[in-house]
């Protein structure tokens, strides 16, 4: 039974009237099922994660990690539990650290989506990610896990928005559960590598999401759409990318590839879209136009 | 940022497969011979009695392994023979091992590993066994000879975790080695706690980690009982060879190809900018000993 968290806590508000992340240890119940968290919990930034996690926290650097609550419970001859909670900058963020894995396993119902398997509850929701771990899950561990991460997913004050650029993608074919979103060009080429120089001009102000799209022969299709702060940077990073990649693009911006692919790239306005290893010059063509009609201002 | 005009992009690497200019390609044109004086040695020896009930190391079995594996590896007649070609009585040893709360080196190894120095005429207190702690420890610093132990496990970062990057400790800001996916872990074989020490290395196959997930890494799902070990004095030759069970591994799990989401291309900048051993396949000798069901290569 929870006993620590038992209402929700809200943002707190500074004398601006911004709105300020909860300390992270407030998300944290006490105990759980039985389980009582190890004195208080130990805390990371983004420069000293490595501390904790070594080389997986450059994936989270590289998704702006702000802290990290790692907190372990215990309960006599039981095993321990583990929650590690991200705060990342932005619920994009958190909703990246969430996809930066393949997730089937089957889900918990748990904050906006969550996963468990293999005795790990892992959810996202707001700008946290949540991972809650044990080294076995019998029955009684399992159903601890899975209290504690209701708890804290109740204790996040508010739901956030994935990337709103997911919406210019295709929808049509995308593989369910394989998008992926970033920053930098590491991660992008750790995604889907495109190129050892940072042909796109990505940086830490850029966001991109991918996704993958099934093809009834050979590889999946990958479409990329990138935002740029403006539109002179998508337009540098286009010329770029045109130049290097495809100086034998035709005049819609598409070639057919050594190995009998086609790819594309397309910018519209700030956003830059970019289409790899389609089947059919069309399909190529059809993952390169606008995806969402623009909405009706409100009246 | 300028880009520079011969930036490699995936285009290229197209290019050059439709053009037929593979890497293979590039080994075969070797003049004959050439390959004589630039090829490694590997040990995989395997034992289905070295896990027990529930996972549990056997430490008999592993002493029978390893001395198999040093014999083979020295062309030594005995196990005492063998081990003495690694270390000498006057040497000072450090024992590298690994403490990695999920899959660390087993203590049973460590033993194993130590008491055939002992064996070898190596004092007590000229050996120790660390981890994070070696570059504080008084043996290592005054070591004259490592032995490199550790297990292998797929790396979020760096790709594996295997023999190269088990020095890690030894460098003050390991961080500084991260970017780029930590191409530069062989810049660790450089420093002076260990440059020029190191005798053998024995890549723990016993449980490996084929797949990482989450913050840690780890699910005990993408572990399985492989039972081996592997032995050699080229770290990346014994890296090389860890990585192609991985992979193998990978792809009868996902029941496709499945290279690791992070391609480990330190073992090969660990050969080619930094010299300290074979990273093509081809020029390995892999010595396959014991258990053959399920050796994946």
């Amino acid at each position: 039974m929870i006993v620590a968290v038992l209402f929700a806590v809200g943002q707190i508000c500074d004398g601006a009237g911004q709105k300020t992340p909860p300390p992270l240890e407030i998300l944290a119940p006490k105990q759980v099922n039985g389980w009582k968290s190890n004195g208080a919990g130990r805390m990371f930034t983004a420069d000293t994660l490595h501390k904790y996690i070594n080389g997986a926290s450059e994936i989270y650097k590289a998704l702006h990690v702000q802290r990290v609550l790692a907190q372990r419970y215990m309960k006599p001859d039981s095993p321990h539990i583990t929650l590690d909670l991200f705060e990342m900058a932005t619920p994009a963020d958190a909703f990246g650290a969430y996809h930066h894995d393949i997730r089937a396993g089957k889900s918990a119902g748990i904050g906006q989506e969550s996963e468990y398997e293999g005795a790990t509850l892992v959810f996202w929701k707001g700008a946290y990610i949540v991972y809650i771990t044990s080294a076995k899950a019998p029955d009684p561990v399992r159903a601890a896990i899975f209290e504690l991460g209701r708890s804290v997913a109740t204790a996040i004050p508010e739901a956030g928005a994935p990337p709103e650029l997911l919406g210019e993608l295709p929808e049509k074919g995308r593989t369910a559960n394989r998008v992926r979103y970033f920053h930098n060009h590491f991660l992008l080429n750790l995604y889907y590598y495109v190129s050892d120089e940072n042909l796109l001009y990505l940086d830490e102000d850029t966001e991109g999401v991918l996704a993958w799209y099934e093809t009834p022969d050979g590889p999946p299709m990958t479409c990329i759409a990138i935002g740029y702060k403006n539109e002179a940077q998508a337009r540098k990073a286009g010329s770029a990318f045109m130049k290097a990649y495809l100086p034998d693009a035709d005049a819609e911006g598409v070639a057919q590839l050594e190995d009998g692919g086609w790819c594309g790239a397309r910018r519209d306005g700030r956003l830059l879209r970019l289409v790899f290893d389609a089947e059919t010059r069309q399909t190529c063509l059809q993952a390169l136009v606008k995806q969402n009609q623009p909405r009706e201002e409100e009246t | 940022m300028v880009v520079k005009p011969k930036a490699m992009t995936r285009r290229d690497f197209l290019r050059r497969s439709a053009a037929g200019l593979t890497l293979a390609g590039a080994a075969a044109a070797l003049p004959a011979g050439a390959e004589d004086a630039t090829r490694s040695t590997v040990v995989l020896v395997r034992d289905q009695a070295a896990l027990g009930e529930g996972g549990k190391v056997n430490g008999e079995a592993v002493g029978r392994m390893l001395d198999l594996g040093v014999r083979e590896l020295t062309g030594k007649p005995d196990a005492d023979s063998a081990w003495a070609e690694f270390v000498k009585p006057e040497d000072v040893v450090g024992v590298k091992s690994n403490t990695w709360p999920w899959l660390c080196t087993p203590p049973e190894v460590e033993s194993v590993v130590v008491s055939r120095l002992k064996a070898a005429g190596v004092a007590a207190d000229r050996i120790a066994v660390e981890d994070r702690g070696a570059p504080k420890n008084p043996v290592f610093q005054n070591s004259t000879a490592l032995i490199n132990v550790r297990p292998m496990r797929s790396h979020h970062w760096a790709g594996v975790g295997s023999c190269i990057k088990n020095y890690m400790p030894f460098h003050h800001d390991c961080q500084s080695l991260h970017p780029n996916f930590c191409e530069n872990l062989g810049e660790l074989w450089s420093l002076p706690m260990v440059k020029g020490k190191t005798r053998l290395n024995i890549l723990v196959m016993l449980t490996p980690l084929f797949h990482s997930k989450g913050p840690h890494d780890f699910k005990d799902k993408y572990t399985w009982e492989y039972g081996g070990f592997l032995l050699g004095t080229d770290p990346v030759a014994v890296d090389t060879t860890g990585l192609a069970i991985i992979e193998a591994k990978r792809a009868e799990y996902f029941e496709q190809a499945a290279p690791l989401p992070i391609t480990p291309h330190h073992i090969r900048f660990a050969s080619e900018k930094f010299n300290l051993g074979i990273a093509d396949p081809a020029r390995i000798d892999v010595k396959k000993l014991g258990w053959e069901e399920g050796r994946l290569i």
